[in-house]
């Protein structure tokens, strides 16, 4: 058998399958006259835009107070205690955020909790903090918590997308931004950070073999400290 | 018009069936030998032999669905044009995509059962088992050959997401026939 006996016998696939996947209408015929007008266009197109941008960034930037961290996470209305220890510039190249507390290679007094732990995504934008004005951070909740199951496993990625099983959810402020925060039981929370201790911040975890941008902040709290996985832009 | 109408006047031996047909789904079919071939002038080639080939087969099929009906012709015709000109040449994604789905041919330790029929079966239920998203980006991949890129401005997803979703449907792919016994 060969790539090309599959790509054949694909061909049989059932109608309503591959109607299913047809292109929209809006498709055209291409030829190269037209993808090399249509680049340019693009091409102009994205040159105006990083200018702007470039403008923009100096009127509208503002740097990450550090107040940010300082407190921790509290919410003791609603039981959360959480403790940010302290705060370390990411280093990972692809993004220029914080991280509180980098304890990825760690684990809290030697263990990780044995009865779950909290997880948190941001869920709001802050205009102080320029890396989530971007369009890409409005994602729908669902839509975010299943992008973050996602890059993790596959078999996660089916408990985050069905989070009524899974996680009590909640909301918390952090630092003026609306996030929700999950209780993970713990068969979730083992993996969640088993696969945080795996790949390390923006290696494998969410860089599997291609650039990840998911434009979500992502916490995972083991009680009393903080593991924060990544701000990414 | 719809498509009872133009199926009804290939019966009737009209040739407005195939202006009908052109008038409708003459991109669609476009797309598709585009995809394949990578080449404009063979993909109008294609979509002109494509109505031949309906002209031909309908009667006696009476196709209920004439769009998928095109397609699969479509897909068929440009697959052999493509295998029968110099791959390497060309601009398409085709030999990428035939690269990725090499990865799914199972390694070993596998009886040879599989004939056409039984693979085309098994990869009909494999394609029916998968989540709704992954499925249509599957097969919009290896059934309409698209572009990555395409396929991402599609459905408003980052490359990477239908890059890793495809990799992943790959791996489950050779996992699944494997299972079933199809070897190399």
């Amino acid at each position: 058998m060969t790539g090309n006996d599959l790509l054949l016998a694909l061909g049989g696939l059932d109608e309503s399958v591959v109607l299913d996947a047809a292109p929209s209408e809006k498709y055209k015929k291409r030829s190269a006259g037209q993808i090399g007008k249509w680049t340019v266009a693009a091409s102009f197109c994205l040159m105006l835009s990083l200018a702007l941008a470039l403008m923009l960034s100096k009127l509208i930037f503002q740097p990450i107070p550090d107040g940010a961290t300082a407190g921790g996470v509290q919410a003791p209305d609603k039981g959360y205690t959480f403790n940010i220890n302290e705060r370390v510039d990411c280093t990972c190249g692809e993004c220029f955020f914080v991280i509180n507390n980098i304890c990825l290679t760690s684990t809290v007094n030697g263990q990780l909790a044995d009865n779950g732990g909290y997880l948190i995504l941001e869920a709001e934008a802050s205009t102080n903090h320029h890396w989530l004005t971007s369009s890409d951070i409005l994602l729908g909740f669902d839509k975010t918590v299943k992008n973050v199951g996602y890059v993790f496993d596959e078999a996660l990625s089916e408990k985050f997308s069905d989070t009524k099983n899974v996680f009590d959810r909640d909301t918390i402020e952090i630092n003026g931004r609306v996030s929700y925060i999950f209780k993970l039981d713990n068969e979730t929370y083992q993996e969640l950070v088993a696969a945080v201790l795996d790949g390390g911040h923006g290696e494998n975890v969410f860089n599997p073999g291609v650039s990840w941008c998911g434009g979500f902040c992502l916490y995972i709290f083991d009680f009393d400290d903080i593991y924060i996985v990544s701000d990414y832009q | 018009m719809d498509d009872k109408l133009i199926i009804d006047l290939y019966w009737q031996r009209s040739e407005r069936a195939i202006s009908e047909t052109d008038e409708k789904y003459s991109r669609f079919c476009h797309y598709i030998a585009y995809n394949i071939l990578g080449d404009d002038e063979d993909s109008k080639e294609i979509v002109n032999e494509v109505y031949l080939k309906a002209w031909n087969t309908i009667p006696p099929n009476r196709p209920g669905i004439l769009k998928s009906y095109l397609g699969m012709i479509c897909r068929q015709l440009a697959i052999n044009r493509y295998q029968a000109k110099n791959a390497q040449k060309r601009k398409a994604d085709t030999p990428i995509v035939l690269d990725e789905l090499g990865e799914c041919i199972p390694d070993k330790g596998c009886e040879e059962v599989g004939d056409g029929f039984a693979l085309r079966d098994a990869l009909s239920r494999f394609v029916a088992s998968l989540p709704v998203r992954a499925r249509r980006i599957f097969v919009r991949r290896y059934w309409y050959a698209a572009p990555v890129s395409d396929i991402a401005r599609e459905y408003s997803v980052k490359e990477s997401y239908v890059t890793v979703s495809l990799l992943r449907t790959r791996r489950k792919l050779k996992a699944f026939l494997e299972k079933e016994g199809f070897a190399v």
